[in-house]
């Protein structure tokens, strides 16, 4: 498979997953460049690979962490997107979303990658510990922690009711 | 709940995944940026050799292309997470029972209910930990300080072997390479994208260890290999007893994740094997009913339990009980391990009464 073949194939799903892993459109495409160009520097390495997808995937995955790691300041706190929202009907869910998706960036990066490769792109835990460079063990650790997170913070107005 | 919220992050991700990606740009432009990074990297190796050259005296140099310096930890934290802020007191792991048996280490790996070794102060002073005895292999697998370490003992490298290519996660399918350093110890350093090491040595004779740290300080190392004792036998519980088996089948393994908080309760998950072998068996998976899972919606009862019988993400058939005293027990087989002989195993599940108390399990996992 050619450099060119691989990211028409896999390109597109490549960038929706860094969009979900950056939140934010523009530095996902940025990354997702800086990731293929490092891939097209050592290509012939990458295609030998069994998988290149799952070669690349964690380059993405280890190029974005150490975007965070660069990036000391300007985390998403969740007191700020955790107040209530008093949109009503429609207006709720969307909001709530909202609220979800804003608790789900304020996740440390490494657990937010396990949700999106968990509920996003299917993964079982076997291949995201693949793609991550951990063990499932790990992987099912930082999930749940990530799903702890969340469960406390996130009560969407249709389970209030149900406990 | 979780099953909503589930739901939530789904929708969620696909609502944010944002518009069409044209991919002919994105080619086009990762690979002008890939043939300037190209470019720099040959212009910096081109005057990193010139310089060495100028220096030695016209000694030819080869160099290695540039490892990148050790990562910090993250800087992140998270408000309430026990994984990480140890509770007042700190991490306390409890231990899995121990026998009164003697110390017998030529034992090791031949008894899948059982572990010969422990890893004294490490494996309780940590987050959660993992005891497993499978395939010959006995493992404990605990934290700190965000390292992961895994210790595991074998009669035989072959096995240790088959351990480290069972973990690899290179991509290319390169394993790390040993070093011997001449006093017992055999050392595997990992490429720069990974971030662990392996050491492995002889405890006592016929018996080998091997240390899996990850994201760890290597001086960990010789502290970890200074804790390993071999002089207790302990013996692998789950909260579930095995009381009936299909003809032929046995304990293949045995593997308990405890924490060293109480959440409340200690256990976090545990898997039991049983079967014929690695492929004609089934895989007895618990966890906290609450967690996420790929499952289907009861349609039997099995010993007053509504249980659901599903193939799973894996392709694997499955039966499962979604709730037993706040447990999911998930039974999924592979070969000749289909629906009728994990209904057989189903129906001889006994769960205990308080599965996420340890100190109520059964002392045997196949009475």
């Amino acid at each position: 498979m050619t450099f060119e073949e691989f990211v028409h194939s896999r390109g597109a799903a490549l960038v929706r997953f860094a969009r979900l892993l950056t939140g934010d459109e523009h530095r996902a495409d940025d990354l997702v460049q800086e990731v293929l160009a490092k891939a097209f520097v050592q290509w012939r390495r990458v295609s030998a690979a069994e998988r290149p997808d799952v070669y690349v995937r964690r380059m993405l995955v280890n190029a974005n962490t150490s975007w965070w790691r660069r990036r000391s300041s300007g985390e998403v706190t969740v007191a700020l997107v955790a107040a209530p929202t008093a949109a009503p009907d429609i207006g709720v869910a969307v909001a709530e979303r909202d609220a979800l998706w804003r608790m789900v960036l304020a996740l440390p990066v490494r657990q937010r990658a396990v949700l999106v490769l968990r509920y996003y792109e299917d993964l079982d835990d076997v291949a995201i510990a693949e793609i991550l460079g951990c063990s499932a063990v790990t992987v099912r650790t930082t999930a749940m922690r990530a799903l702890t997170t969340l469960r406390a913070r996130h009560q969407p107005s249709s389970s209030r009711s149900v406990s | 709940m979780s099953t909503q919220l589930e739901q939530d992050l789904a929708a969620t991700f696909g609502a944010h995944d944002g518009d069409v990606v044209d991919t002919s740009a994105l080619a086009d432009a990762a690979a002008r940026r890939g043939r300037r990074l190209r470019a720099r990297a040959y212009a910096v190796r081109g005057a990193a050799l010139v310089a060495v050259v100028a220096a030695a005296g016209a000694v030819t140099v080869s160099r290695s292309p540039g490892v990148p310096g050790p990562t910090g930890q993250a800087s992140q934290s998270v408000g309430a997470d026990w994984t990480r802020y140890p509770p007042p007191g700190g991490w306390s792991v409890p231990g899995l029972p121990a026998i009164a048996v003697p110390a017998d280490p030529s034992r090791i790996g031949t008894d899948p209910a059982l572990l010969h070794f422990t890893v004294d102060e490490w494996s309780v002073v940590s987050p959660y930990t993992t005891w497993r005895s499978t395939g010959g292999v006995e493992t404990i697998e605990f934290a700190r300080d965000g390292a992961t370490y895994k210790v595991s003992l074998a009669k035989t490298t072959a096995l240790l072997d088959r351990l480290l290519e069972d973990e690899n996660r290179d991509p290319a399918g390169h394993l790390p390479t040993a070093t011997d350093r001449g006093d017992g110890l055999f050392v595997f350093t990992s490429g720069p994208m990974q971030r662990f090491y392996y050491q492995r040595w002889q405890p006592v004779p016929g018996v080998w260890a091997q240390l899996f740290a990850e994201d760890a300080a290597t001086a960990d190392a010789a502290r970890i290999r200074s804790r390993v004792r071999l002089d207790v036998t302990l013996r692998c519980t789950a909260p579930v007893q095995l009381t009936v088996l299909p003809a032929g089948a046995g304990l293949l393994g045995c593997e308990t994740t405890l924490a060293g908080n109480d959440l409340p309760g200690r256990l976090l998950f545990a898997t039991l094997w049983a079967g014929e072998n690695t492929v004609d068996r089934a895989e007895i998976s618990m966890r906290h009913a609450g967690l996420p899972a790929t499952s289907a919606a009861p349609t039997l009862t099995i010993g007053g339990h509504p249980a659901a019988v599903f193939t799973d993400d894996r392709f694997r058939p499955s039966v499962e009980f979604p709730d037993v005293n706040e447990l999911r027990i998930h039974i999924a087989g592979t070969g000749t391990y289909t629906s009728p002989a994990l209904l057989t195993i189903a129906e001889g599940i006994r769960v205990a009464r308080t599965p996420f108390d340890p100190s109520t399990w059964a002392d045997r996992l196949v009475p």
